[in-house]
């Protein structure tokens, strides 16, 4: 009760905090302003306490709590327990809230040092109001016997234990990744609020110094949660690669291209004040983006789309995130356009030959592709609003578009490092673009002497040494200067590597499909393959039994040995398996073993038969069996040693002679289904003996069930069919170029950041300072002379 | 010139991306045997890709369970979990349904949309 009550009371407190700081504003009052203030820090406490209390609530099992039951059970570790705390939408929706206030108290103060606390702190009030009444309708407090009131359930009906954690998410990365998602979402509110503030005050290019730092913030934060994403995948969830275009994946991805083009655009503002309208637009953007990312996701409108799966977070949440998207959606753009005749001051044309003219088709290439993402994320909601078939895109989709766009991001992302601001020579134009192109051209002759032959990862190998030969050069150049100053050409490195691991792995990787027979080596590809047995872990779950399979691989005298995991669970009724690979990490290469099924070997010529069918037996194909009928077995009895008995009745025929058979089978229930254990009858006029090995019945239409017979011969001992384990082994070269490729892209937006902010404390130096990269002496621009 | 380039690119671009959208985002018209055999090219723990298979409604026995035949005569159970449709589903009515082919015996189609002839 206290929980679900202190949730609205912080809705009312996000929204009287609001209303106080649009009055401070109005009426330019500090008390009101204060009372703002210390509202927000009130709104920010009660948050974390919120928090805090689930936590204790989850970490202490209180299973009266729906979410707690929902989403912990008491087998958890601590580490997983804490995540609990946002793997549902309830929690996750407390996590961004409480994330959102968390930037906003470090926020508040340092807008308040510019002066732009009750501008800037409005829309963020605002924001955490629509976040907070998001929390009263998906109550992350509701009580378990409220919950399930309409199943007549009472508060005396509280259960023993919770459904526990998806078993997909039971690793370290659940601890790692969604927070770190979650506080890139939430830094990009600072920006869309810096710019509302500015078109409210009619500063249209202060708010971008300002801003630049926190922008900055969110494109590495989000794009490192990004990143993170991707090598969880690979990592643990064995979905084969680092990307696949998922829905959501794709919405993450958007509002990352976005606030990149913006980035840029603001680097453009910053030195030459235009592109004004267009930094409006694409902060409004990069935050709609979020809250449309965040709807696609959260409102169960993509459903089956995704192989991440959707809780439907009911009607009132549904509504309250559609309003939310709608009403900034019309603020931004309402504000923008009420503003666009006082911010179109200096409109100029930007040269061809100037680096702002390249950043600007760089953002718009980055642009196109957040459209397109968008599109192609967008098309089962398109579809069904047009009442056609509901489906997602095909990953070829995405692909086909990035084969363009990628390596003309790359081409223009050089070329706007070797231009001026304002002008360049030819004779510099042909100095910068020259040798790169040189090398960009022997690197691409490299690529295809190993073997690359088709035009896509040549043109995009082009590119991106074309890209990597210049911001290596540049980055050498001013790494002099201290090494805050190389932060975009480390990105950009990062990004050209990343683009040459994408390369090699997708035209150097070797995929086979093995089935794996335990102790017998398998040659597979250039490599052996031998699955060595299995060993049940974390058997203190009670909804699985969980099994890591050892298999060792050998080349050239060396082995290693990688532990795929694959295991059914009562979590989603066993419907599907849960799988995670085996990788032997390299440098140069990555082993991947992906584990696909598991069986036995088929040592007993197993042969299905349908019920009033008849099969050649394959041990003797002079003998012909039928299966007249199953039935339960009155002279033996219907169950010994507690399993249950059938029989399978079975007509042999040889030479036009024919002897009935009567095959009996002991069934008992395990947690992978039934068992079956077969009485073995020997065959008339041969050394084998038949038994029945499996009934499949038909519930529909029971004259179409099936039984499962095997054979072996009785003069010899009985085989040992042994385990079987079906892989599919991949050989991934230089995948670990993405991974460096993003964490140097990453390191880059650290490097700038921390050069913006010391740039920002150097306030009396504010106006000149350049955080743009490559600062050349030549191109500075005097600021009064394109002063509005 | 940057503001012609966009507009320009944009007016190029937009419909070719949609046409693109179009051509990969529709599901394979298949009868059910069809949608049956593509379920075993699916390992276990991947979703059976989506079909569209075209069918008659033979007999309703709830709201989510039905019997229908497909445009060769198979007859097979459908679930359908979709938003309810706009009238009920009665037998004889020709529907184009969205989903896959769950596995087992005997296998079902789950229909995650119903589109009427």
């Amino acid at each position: 009760m206290i929980g679900q009550l202190g949730i609205h009371i912080l809705f009312g407190i996000s929204v009287a905090a609001t209303v106080m700081y649009g009055l401070a504003m109005r009426r330019a009052s500090a008390d009101l302003e204060t009372i703002g203030r210390w509202l927000f820090r009130t709104l920010t406490a009660g948050l974390l306490v919120s928090a805090a209390a689930l936590v204790w609530l989850i970490v202490t099992h209180r299973f009266e709590f729906t979410y707690v039951w929902n989403y912990s059970s008491r087998e958890l570790p601590l580490h997983l327990l804490v995540a609990c705390f946002y793997s549902g939408q309830e929690g996750s929706i407390l996590l961004w809230t409480l994330l959102v206030a968390g930037i906003g108290s470090v926020l508040q103060p340092y807008a308040r040092r510019h002066g732009y606390e009750s501008s800037v702190m409005l829309f963020y009030g605002l924001i955490l109001s629509f976040l907070t009444l998001l929390m009263v309708a998906k109550n992350p407090f509701a009580y378990y016997h409220e919950t399930f009131a309409a199943n007549g359930l009472t508060m005396a009906d509280l259960p023993e234990n919770g459904r526990g954690l998806n078993p997909l998410l039971h690793n370290a990365w659940i601890t790692i990744h969604p927070p770190i998602l979650f506080t890139g979402f939430a830094s990009m509110s600072v920006s869309f609020a810096f710019a509302m503030a500015g078109l409210i005050r009619r500063e249209y290019h202060r708010w971008i110094d300002i801003a630049l730092p926190w922008t900055l913030f969110g494109t590495a934060v989000l794009g490192f949660g990004i990143m993170l994403g991707g090598f969880w995948a690979y990592e643990t969830l064995g979905w084969g690669g680092f990307w696949g275009w998922d829905p959501v994946e794709n919405s993450s991805l958007i509002p990352w291209l976005v606030v990149v083009a913006l980035v840029h655009t603001m680097l453009v503002q910053k030195r030459t004040r235009g592109l004004v309208k267009t930094n409006m637009v694409l902060a409004v953007v990069s935050f709609v983006m979020v809250l449309y990312s965040t709807f696609l996701t959260r409102s169960g409108v993509l459903g089956d789309t995704s192989v991440h799966s959707f809780v439907d977070p009911g009607k009132f949440a549904f509504w309250i995130l559609l309003i939310f998207m709608v009403v900034f959606t019309i603020l931004g753009t309402g504000l923008v356009i009420a503003r666009r005749r006082d911010m179109n001051v200096n409109r100029e044309e930007f040269g061809v030959k100037t680096r702002e003219f390249m950043l600007s088709i760089g953002a718009s290439l980055t642009m196109a592709s957040a459209v397109f993402v968008t599109i192609g994320t967008s098309w089962p909601v398109i579809m069904e609003v047009l009442n056609l078939p509901k489906v997602a895109v095909a990953i070829d989709f995405y692909n086909q578009i990035h084969r363009y766009l990628v390596p003309a991001v790359l081409i223009v992302n050089g070329l706007s490092l070797v231009v001026l601001w304002r002008s360049t020579s030819i004779d510099r134009l042909k100095r910068g673009v020259l040798p790169a192109a040189i090398v960009a051209v022997a690197g691409t002759v490299l690529l295809a002497a190993f073997g690359i032959r088709d035009l896509w990862p040549l043109a995009l190998g082009f590119a991106a040494w074309f890209s990597l030969a210049i911001n290596v050069r540049e980055a050498a150049r001013l790494a002099r200067s201290g090494p805050s100053m190389i932060g975009a050409y480390v990105s950009h490195t990062g990004i050209a590597l990343l683009m040459f691991g994408v390369i090699c792995t997708a035209s150097y990787s070797t995929t086979y499909h093995a089935v794996l027979v335990h102790g017998k080596p398998q040659n597979v590809g250039p490599y052996t393959l031998t699955y060595l047995g299995k060993e049940q872990v974390e058997r203190h779950f009670k909804d699985r039994e969980k099994f890591r399979y050892y298999v060792r691989i050998e080349r050239d005298g060396q082995r290693r040995v990688v532990a795929p995991v694959l295991y059914w669970s009562d979590f989603n009724q066993r419907q599907s398996a849960f799988l995670e690979p085996g990788i032997r990490w390299g440098l140069l290469n990555d082993l991947y073993v992906s584990p696909k099924a598991t069986g036995r070997e088929d040592v007993l010529n197993a042969t299905t038969i349908m019920r009033g069918g008849s099969i050649k037996a394959p041990v003797d194909t002079s003998l012909t069996l039928a299966l007249e009928r199953f039935t339960m077995p009155m002279e033996e009895g219907a169950s010994v040693d507690g399993r249950m008995q059938m029989a399978g009745l079975v007509t042999a025929t040889r030479n036009g002679q024919t002897s009935s058979l009567r095959l009996l089978t002991r069934i008992s229930t395990t947690s992978s289904g039934p068992a079956f254990d077969p009485v073995w009858v020997p065959l008339p006029g041969s050394t084998y003996s038949v038994g029945l090995i499996e009934i499949r019945r038909n519930n529909d239409d029971p004259t179409k069930s099936t039984g499962t017979v095997a054979f072996y011969d009785a003069s010899k001992p009985m085989p040992r069919a042994r385990e079987e384990f079906t892989v599919e082994f991949s050989d991934k070269p230089l995948i670990s170029l993405v991974w460096f490729g993003v964490i140097a892209m990453v390191a880059g937006f650290g490097l700038s950041i921390g050069r913006a902010v010391s740039a920002l404390k150097k306030k009396a130096s504010l106006s000149s300072a350049d955080l743009t990269p490559a600062a050349d002496a030549e191109s500075k621009v005097d600021q009064s002379e394109s002063a509005t | 010139m940057i503001r012609k380039i966009v507009i320009i690119g944009a007016a190029v671009c937009l419909p070719v991306i949609i046409y693109m959208a179009l051509t990969h985002g529709q599901p394979p018209s298949v009868s059910f045997d069809e949608a049956i055999e593509r379920t075993q090219h699916t390992s276990e723990s991947d979703p059976a890709a989506k079909v569209l298979v075209e069918a008659e409604v033979i007999a309703v026995e709830s709201a989510s369970d039905m019997t229908a035949k497909d445009s060769k005569g198979i007859v097979f159970r459908v679930e359908y979990t979709g938003t309810a449709p706009q009238s009920p589903f009665t037998p004889g009515m020709r529907l184009q349904l969205v989903g896959h082919v769950h596995g087992g015996t005997p296998p079902l189609f789950h229909a995650t949309q119903a589109l009427s002839k």
